[in-house]
């Protein structure tokens, strides 16, 4: 396959990101990420005692609540704070601090394009900062398949996701770059799917690398 | 989830303390926290901080029929959610008290007061009006979180720009931004919170911070405009053990002044922003992008990460062969030891430079510097190298695509000079 005639090569970019931790003196551990003008705060709490109704005596309940800028929480924003839960659940050892509660929690800033990877990579950098033990760190990538052009695009601003005809969301984890969470809109066929995945998994890299120089900045022994 | 208990410990520190003069924060008993406003890329959108007390705004508008009480004046409604972010004992989708109070309070002293021009909202009378709704988020409670949520609102309000609209008899056309110019909203007055607590002693706080807020046995909350107007006010005792003292008379003017100077604060912060974004400059401002500082040890900042996928490598490699011949044409005169196969490996790394606070510096400088400071020391030996150094520097600065494979024949050559030192 020769990418290179397919695309040029402006297209493999992802915007910058930027990102500090401990912004918030409440919550154990927090982060701000910024990927372009994407902005997300994300804050956590535990482990911390859990409620009643919500605790499982052999390991941690992950409770996450994600609220969006405008307006009250939509339907949509559920299955946000559902898909955080079931990735981030997948990296945290549960195990760790049976019968405690992990509250995962994410305020939305500002939207322009892929708000879910941004949540996401959001809430594993406030897992690292709160000191959670976990198996894997998470990164999420967004990427789109253009209408006409029928082009790759990744990490795409808002203005791009108009042209979009199909728009995909992936997690990967650090250790085995395995798919963790996959969301999808609009239509595709296999090998578009496939393919874009093996793109994203590429470029999961690069924010693995920026969560490790971010963590190395002020973590003395790595 | 509990909120933390208070400890006596904790209550009596503060007590006593608070008599003595001084808070744990260092700042005198009437003396406000720092006033940060950072604005998001659209209308209306801003994040305040008041010391630690972190308070996100958003406006929106939407057309809606207008109440039949007020058929030709638009809508405003203030929403104030607790995020479970802010502090442990919030509970999301949950109206608390807090909220609830908070959201009264910031109605008197923006939709009673009558500050915002709501009949210039109107569209049709009686069929279509403007409706506007702020959206206030917490997110780190620290405190005197009715200031801070009232200086997000009258930035938000002030900063919101809302579409034209043009009517044809029957319909209306909302026009997007790039066709028309977007409107600000009309304030006729800047109202804003200030905040007082009393405590045990008698002693009164302005701005108090989370723990005072628990210890003090009285609040009390002015919304002042900056015509030096009362817009609202509230006074609550938040445990019935003794009555305190004329607080409003002993504080309000102390208030009003700060008010004042607040308000001016606040709409100089806007106005710099609406400008910049007139003129579409982006310097300067304050953004989101400049609430993360770059150069704390727990921020991480990083430009576009331009991605080379592993079946670009082998083209990119062809490319930079090619670049290495046309450039060892170029310095003919300068005896370099041969780029070789090493410069096509650092291509990742000089091309995906995680910014170590700050943007890209060029390696090429630096290793330069450090390559002059080894040769300055070691002139006796050779002339002829200072030679090729010199032209490397004259070459780096000419063309910004050599500095690649010029750097592994400065780091090269910084090995290579400091041996005879080691010797």
């Amino acid at each position: 396959m020769d990418m290179s005639e397919e695309t040029p090569q402006s297209e493999y970019i992802l915007r910058p990101m930027n990102c500090e931790l401990n912004q918030l003196s409440m919550p154990d551990g927090s982060a701000m990420l910024m990927q372009g003008n994407t902005a997300v705060i994300a804050g956590i709490y535990g482990p911390v005692e859990a409620k009643l109704q919500k605790m499982i005596y052999d390991k941690a309940s992950v409770e996450v609540s994600y609220s969006p800028i405008k307006g009250p929480t939509k339907v949509d924003d559920r299955m946000t704070e559902m898909y955080i839960k079931e990735t981030c659940e997948a990296a945290i050892i549960v195990t760790f601090h049976p019968a405690t509660a992990i509250c995962i929690n994410v305020q939305e800033l500002e939207d322009s394009g892929g708000m879910l990877a941004c949540t996401i990579n959001a809430a594993c950098l406030a897992l690292i900062n709160a000191g959670i033990p976990m198996k894997f760190t998470i990164a999420a990538i967004n990427c789109m398949i253009q209408k006409d052009s029928e082009d790759i695009i990744l990490d795409p601003d808002n203005i791009q996701l108009q042209e979009a005809k199909a728009e995909f969301t992936f997690a990967f984890d650090s250790m085995d770059k395995n798919v963790i969470c996959c969301y999808t809109t609009g239509c595709f066929t296999e090998t578009e799917f496939l393919k874009t995945m093996d793109r994203c998994k590429q470029a999961s890299q690069y924010v693995f690398d920026f969560y490790r120089n971010l963590v190395k900045k002020y973590a003395n022994v790595i | 989830m509990k909120e933390v208990l208070l400890t006596n410990c904790e209550k009596n520190f503060v007590n006593k303390s608070v008599e003595q003069g001084t808070r744990l924060d260092g700042r005198s008993l009437l003396e406000a926290r720092n006033v940060k406003i950072y604005f998001a890329s659209n209308w209306g959108s801003c994040m305040v901080l008041l010391g630690q007390t972190r308070v996100v705004a958003q406006v929106t508008c939407d057309i809606q029929q207008p109440k039949t009480s007020r058929p030709n004046e638009g809508m405003l409604h203030i929403n104030v959610e607790l995020n479970p972010m802010a502090a442990q004992h919030f509970d999301s989708g949950r109206q608390s008290e807090i909220s609830i109070l908070i959201s009264r309070q910031l109605e008197k002293c923006y939709q009673d007061s009558k500050c915002i021009d709501l009949e210039s909202l109107c569209i049709i009378a009686d069929k279509k009006v403007w409706n506007l709704r702020v959206d206030i988020n917490v997110i780190n409670h620290d405190g005197n979180l009715i200031d801070c949520a009232s200086i997000a609102t009258l930035a938000a309000l002030s900063h919101f720009h809302r579409p034209d609209v043009t009517s044809n008899g029957e319909d209306i056309i909302v026009h997007p931004f790039s066709e028309k110019d977007p409107l600000p909203l009309t304030l006729y007055h800047y109202p804003v919170c200030v905040s007082f607590i009393t405590f045990e002693s008698g002693s009164t706080v302005m701005d108090p911070t989370y723990l005072e807020e628990r210890v003090g046995v009285a609040q009390l909350t002015l919304g002042i405009n900056s015509y030096r107007e009362l817009c609202s006010l509230h006074f609550n005792y938040l445990t019935k053990t003794m009555t305190v003292e004329d607080v409003i008379s002993a504080v309000s003017n102390y208030a009003t002044n700060y008010a004042v100077q607040l308000v001016q604060q606040i709409k100089e912060a806007v106005n710099y922003d609406v400008e910049a974004r007139y003129k579409k400059d982006d310097r300067n401002t304050n953004r989101f992008k400049e609430c993360i500082m770059t150069k704390k040890l727990t921020t991480m900042n990083s430009e576009c990460i331009s991605i080379k996928l592993r079946k670009w490598s082998e083209i990119e490699n062809i490319e930079s062969d090619v670049d290495m011949e046309k450039k060892e044409e170029e310095t003919e005169n300068c005896t370099i030891i041969k780029p070789g196969i090493g410069s096509a490996e650092l291509i990742p790394n000089t091309n995906i430079s995680f910014g170590e606070g700050g943007p890209n510096t060029w390696n090429m400088s630096e290793s330069s510097e450090e390559e002059i400071s080894d040769v300055e020391i070691t002139t006796v030996i050779k002339k002829k190298e200072n030679k090729t150094i010199e032209n490397i520097e004259l070459n780096g600065d000419s063309e910004e695509e050599n500095i690649e494979i010029l750097e592994t024949k400065d780091l090269m050559h910084s090995y290579k000079i400091p041996m005879p030192i080691n010797k």
